[in-house]
């Protein structure tokens, strides 16, 4: 696409990332610490409180099998909540300034997925010096899964704040359509331990792909490809949805706001 | 000749006729199944062209739809109706602080604004330097930019329009609210610029700066054109309309005959018998043509008065005064008057020309008609007449 249009959005998530941090004592440090602090929260209450198992895997074992799974669902989830008000945010600068508005959605968007993709990294550097194994082949694959699951974000990002510009209480029902989503998604769980009759509510979720298999790649057996294309279709036709709504919706935009 | 830099073609724009929550829900369906909603409009069927280097001046009252034109010109709205063809870079300078985080110092958003404006990070840096010092707001430049005053802002964001150069400049009144050096910065900087090939459109109430900047002026009147050319012309007819707005209407035929015997029947402008305002050019003179209708046919006098359209009197005389013998004898009751009114004296502009039935004493006044007629013409003088006046040791 056109470069001012990159240049722009780039502008955006610097100064979205900046706007996090800006005025905190510790700044940028807060991106490290706090996916350590999560991790240990992780350990404690669910290795060491709960001495929740997945079979197969002791209990280290399930905190490297929680981390996989959430790291993904942070940048999702935060992409998306954080893209849903993007637009009256910025009613000021809309009404002022021509300038396209889907570089303030992928801002937010990017934004999200910068912070805890780099999280993701971290955890994934911690995870073998706290003893849990993670197999190295497969870390080529758990980086690519992040692409299905940023273009999914985007499209999800993208009607999210295209209604919320119309329906003011669209915010309250993201929140709750995410926290639904958590539960949807086998983070917590893997998808085996679902009973037969409500795993077709996993199945048709696009992100239990991902995280499904990332898992798989760094602590199973490998993915095939299949899956892998499978999710990416899946993400695609999220993201044509999403481009969609948003170009049908963006013109009432200034009229809404 | 070149393509316009900037066409608007039938340009309207409406806002939605209700956003209360169930509307917006509504809105949203029909945006989605591609359905236009119901507007109501502010704008509509406004067409121009400016070409480069033809400085265009927009007019009109509060509320005629000034800004949201602006805001469909810069993009920042979208049209309702019509469209806007752009050719080269558009600079706009809006509103106050458009484009700013009034959370982050000057310095970046120096880099913010320029960069909303299409420039890449790298011409960005290139220029910093040049914007600081043209803002010349010392050690602020690295406060955020929430504790500016407005006259702050305004030099912040001057400067980074100025350093980009577009190849239209669209602004507003905003420049108005800097301090005397710095609007006369922002003046010098403009005439250099369209001195280079820029090309301005400027919304001002200042028909001052308007006719000093622009060649041409759109005056919009309730969401219309009014009227759009040489700016001279629009802007002595928007003046004139104020006046006659202040004064409380133009003056229409005077049907209140004030009981008197001697009465006009008839009175024509350069041939026409309108109530019409009439237009004339700099140097064209006014013939006004009347007949007197005289009850016991001896010769009335005639009498005539120039006031500028908010009333000031500028000029009257009588037949009787000026010793005229020249009026012609229709019939038994009717005279005509001939006039001819010389107005290169007067400087462009909307003035009245009362007409006179007076009594043949040169005393009582029986009858008054109005007519509009309207001075148009490039002096950029003050005032209403032309003084003689000469400079320096002329004789």
């Amino acid at each position: 696409m056109r470069k001012p249009y990159w240049n722009l959005t780039r502008r955006f998530l610097r100064q979205d990332l900046e706007g996090r941090f800006r005025g905190n004592v510790a700044g940028a440090a807060w991106a490290l610490i706090g996916p350590v602090l999560q991790l240990a929260v992780f350990y404690v209450v669910f290795v060491q409180i709960f001495k929740a198992r997945i079979p197969g895997l002791d209990g280290l074992g399930y905190l490297g099998f929680l981390a996989l799974g959430f790291w993904p669902w942070f940048a999702f989830s935060e992409a998306v909540s954080r893209a849903t008000t993007v637009i009256p945010d910025n009613a000021g600068l809309i009404g002022k300034v021509a300038l396209p508005r889907s570089t303030l959605v992928l801002a937010r968007v990017l934004g999200a997925f910068v912070l805890h993709g780099a999280g993701f990294v971290l955890v994934l550097a911690i995870l073998p010096l706290l003893g849990v194994s993670l197999h190295p082949t497969g870390l080529p694959t758990a980086v690519l899964l992040w692409i299905p699951l940023l273009l999914m974000a985007t499209g999800a990002a993208f009607v999210a704040a295209s209604v919320q510009v119309f329906v003011r209480d669209f915010s309250q029902i993201v929140t709750h359509l995410l926290h639904i989503g958590f539960f949807m998604t086998p983070i917590l769980f893997s998808r085996d331990m679902v009973p037969e009759p409500l795993q077709p509510v996993v199945d048709v979720n696009p992100l239990t792909g991902v995280v499904q298999g990332t898992r798989d790649a760094l602590m199973g057996g490998g993915v095939g490809l299949q899956p892998l294309l499978l999710s990416l279709a899946l993400s695609l036709l999220i993201l044509l949805l999403g481009v969609a709504v948003f170009r049908r919706c963006n013109r009432y935009f200034e009229d809404f706001l | 000749m070149s393509t316009p830099l900037l066409k608007a073609v039938n340009l309207g724009k409406g806002y939605p006729a209700s956003s209360d929550p169930r509307a917006r829900l509504v809105a949203l369906g029909r945006a989605l199944v591609g359905l236009s909603i119901p507007r109501t409009p502010v704008l509509s069927g406004v067409g121009f062209e400016v070409r480069r280097g033809e400085s265009l001046g927009i007019i009109g009252e509060n509320g005629a739809g000034k800004s949201t034109l602006l805001k469909l010109i810069s993009g920042v709205l979208q049209p309702t109706e019509g469209c806007v063809s752009r050719s080269g870079s558009i600079g706009a300078l809006l509103e106050l602080g458009a484009g700013f985080d009034t959370e982050l110092s000057g310095r970046d958003n120096i880099a913010l604004a320029a960069g909303l404006m299409g420039l890449s990070p790298g011409d960005i840096a290139g220029r910093r330097e040049s914007i600081i010092e043209f803002a010349d707001i010392g050690r602020y430049i690295d406060e955020p930019v929430k504790h500016y005053s407005s006259g702050m802002t305004v030099r912040l964001g001057f400067a980074v329009i100025a350093a980009c150069r577009p190849d239209l400049l669209i602004t507003d009144e905003v420049l108005a609210v800097g301090d005397e050096s710095f609007q006369k910065k922002c003046v010098r900087w403009i005439e250099d610029y369209l001195d280079g090939g820029g090309t301005l459109l400027l919304v001002s109430h200042s028909m001052y700066h308007i006719q000093k900047l622009c060649k041409h002026a759109l005056w919009l009147k309730d969401g219309r054109v009014e009227a759009y050319g040489d700016v001279f012309d629009v802007t002595q007819d928007y003046l004139a309309f104020h006046e006659r707005k202040q004064a409380g209407g133009p003056g229409d035929i005077d049907a209140g005959y004030s009981g008197g015997e001697y009465r006009i029947s008839r009175a024509s402008i350069n041939g026409v018998e309108s109530e019409a305002p009439t237009f004339l050019r700099e140097g064209e003179s006014v013939l006004a043509e009347v007949d007197i209708y005289s009850p016991d046919g001896r010769a009335p006098v005639f009498g005539f008065g120039v006031i500028r359209a908010d009333g000031t009197a500028i000029y009257g005389s009588t037949s009787e005064i000026d010793g005229s013998r020249s009026a012609e004898r229709l019939d038994d009751t009717h005279w005509r008057f001939r006039l001819h009114l010389l107005a290169d004296e007067l400087l462009p502009g909307g003035y009245l020309l009362r007409l006179h039935a007076v009594e043949p004493e040169g005393v009582r006044l029986h009858d008054t008609i109005v007519r509009g007629f309207s001075l148009r013409g490039r002096s950029r003088e003050f005032g209403h007449v032309r003084l003689k006046h000469h400079w320096g040791d002329e004789a």
